[in-house]
């Protein structure tokens, strides 16, 4: 077998071992933490960052 | 490098029992960690594969010469698309980008068309810059005397690669991003340096092999439609917005050193390319940057250019992944998508079930093969979402009137940015249509078929007060 096929093998392993891992570790996240807290980020706040700038406040 | 972020206060089992919301108040959120450096990288990174190839189809429609008229009038495009998007982005910093900007100035339907123009065109863009990997192996495996190699596991082993550093936080993948989207841009300023253009002579052929327009002004713009290449994804960098330290400041900068870095890059790509390959053939090279070093430089800069090529693929990749994931994920957190998708990982901070949704899409429209089908796709929905930009900003500023809110960025000559993006963008459609139009049609009774289901099916589950979540007056009017 030449060293493009063992590459090509390589990379269909490669690929499907990171794969699982990142499936692995979506269902465990999914099972440890309670879904309300996975779910409760807050749209950017912004206000606070631009405080600084002259301007009226909003 | 950071590591990866410590979950909140309550967030961690510590006895084995599932983690609840925690203390009052405790809650997960996209990490705060970029600069202005890293959204320099996610825009150029994303753009820059199209100054390695791509652009030159644009050679094939209008001549050298019609390239150059598409390279700096889609670049007044794009220019207006920064200057718009800097302005309305550096108020409305959150995650989605234009979404979140449509979601709050427009309205939810159109909101939701934009979120799926951004999706589709970063998603597809990702795949075909996994496929020119894949392409790029199997041509380097043929020169080496092993014909027939199977692109696709190197098309699944990239993206699968890229996702799990996405997955793993934004910094280091922007990192990464940051160092080879600087490479690229070495490889194309050697090359540029390589040709001599100051010695007036020698490899570059400029006079004799500069044709005028050989299809007229009708082939100019036709070439409009792939002088997108040039720049397609540089309004990327607005999907930063909810994880960088300061954005009213780092997201106008690093969008605008993006866009100048791409108008010098593109400048640059074509007079090498055109003074060194004729333009028959530079209108149908695969690697033409490529191409150009094994012409007119030595063996080094080949190597340099073939790193430069892979890098800049790489790089599309990751920050096509990064953007498409951070829109899919703000659409999910609105309900406008299952909220299922709005998860935020513990431990990474990132939005890990949009990023792994969107990896087997990818694949799939990667193992295809058809790179240009996808590329117009890609191309199209980001066209798409240029033609909605007049409108956002026309609306912003009579909503919003300068003084009313705080921006961290306010665009010169309003309206004159938004009328000439509108115009160019028409003009662009027609340009796609005379290559493209089954496509284009298509493309568009897709959208409209989604619309129809987003109307009546999914708009009801939208948090139609909570999506509203910037500290605003009411509009001027209401």
């Amino acid at each position: 077998m030449s060293l493009w096929r063992l590459a090509e093998a390589a990379a269909w392993i490669g690929g499907a071992c990171i794969f699982g891992w990142i499936l692995l570790d979506a269902w465990r996240t999914g099972r440890r933490f309670d879904e309300k807290l996975l779910l409760s980020s807050r749209e950017g706040e912004i206000e606070d960052r631009i405080d600084h700038l002259p301007g009226p406040k909003a | 490098m950071s590591g990866p972020a410590s979950p909140p206060a309550g967030a961690s089992p510590t006895d084995g029992t599932r983690a609840t919301g925690g203390p009052a108040g405790a809650h997960l959120s996209l990490l705060r960690v970029l600069g202005p450096g890293h959204v320099w990288a996610l825009g150029v990174g994303i753009v820059l594969v199209g100054e390695f190839m791509g652009w030159n189809f644009s050679v094939a429609k209008g001549g050298a010469l019609g390239s150059l008229i598409a390279c700096w009038v889609i670049g007044l495009l794009y220019t207006c698309v920064a200057m718009i998007d800097s302005e309305v982005t550096s108020t409305v910093a959150a995650a989605g980008g234009q979404y979140a900007q449509s979601k709050h100035i427009i309205g939810p339907l159109m909101a939701f068309n934009v979120g799926l123009y951004l999706v589709m065109a970063y998603t597809m863009l990702e795949a075909s810059d996994a496929l020119v990997v894949g392409d790029l192996l199997k041509t380097v495996a043929e020169r080496a005397g092993a014909p027939g190699l199977d692109g696709r596991p190197f098309v699944f082993l990239t993206v699968a690669v890229l996702a799990l550093l996405n997955y793993r936080g934004v910094l280091v993948t922007l990192n990464v991003n940051l160092v080879i989207t600087a490479i690229a841009c070495a490889a194309i300023v050697a090359m540029f340096l390589a040709v001599k253009p100051w010695s007036g002579g020698g490899t570059l052929l400029h006079r004799e092999l500069l044709s005028g327009l050989p299809y007229g002004w009708m082939g100019v713009i036709g070439s409009f439609h792939f002088g997108i290449w040039y720049y397609l994804g540089i309004e990327g960098t607005c999907q930063a917005a909810e994880e960088v330290r300061s954005p009213p400041r780092s997201l106008p900068f690093g969008t605008m050193a993006g866009m100048i870095t791409l108008l010098i890059a593109a400048t640059m790509t074509w007079y090498v390319c055109a003074g060194v390959l004729p333009w028959e053939y530079l209108g149908q090279a695969v690697v033409p940057l490529f191409d150009a070093a094994s012409v007119g430089a030595g063996g080094g800069l080949q190597v340099a250019l073939f790193i430069g090529t892979l890098f800049a693929a790489i790089a599309s990749a990751n920050g096509c992944i990064n953007d498409a994931s951070r829109a899919w994920f703000s659409m999910g957190r609105d309900r406008y998508l299952p909220e299922w998708f709005a998860a935020v990982h513990p431990r990474y901070r990132t939005p890990y079930r949009a990023i792994l949704f969107l990896v087997p899409i990818a694949i799939a429209f990667g193992f295809t093969g058809l790179l240009d089908q996808v590329v117009t796709f890609s191309i199209l929905s980001g066209l798409l979402g240029y033609t909605v930009m007049p409108l956002n900003i026309v609306l912003f500023r009579r909503k919003w009137p300068l003084g009313s809110i705080k921006r961290g960025y306010v665009h010169p000559w309003h309206p004159l940015p938004a009328v000439t993006l509108l115009v160019l963008c028409s003009v662009t459609y027609f340009s796609v249509y005379l290559g493209y139009g089954r496509q284009l049609l298509a493309m568009l009774g897709f959208y409209v078929l989604a619309s129809l289901w987003f109307t009546f099916h999914r708009y009801r589950f939208v948090r139609r007060g909570a999506q509203f979540t910037m500290p605003w007056p009411r509009p001027k009017g209401y």
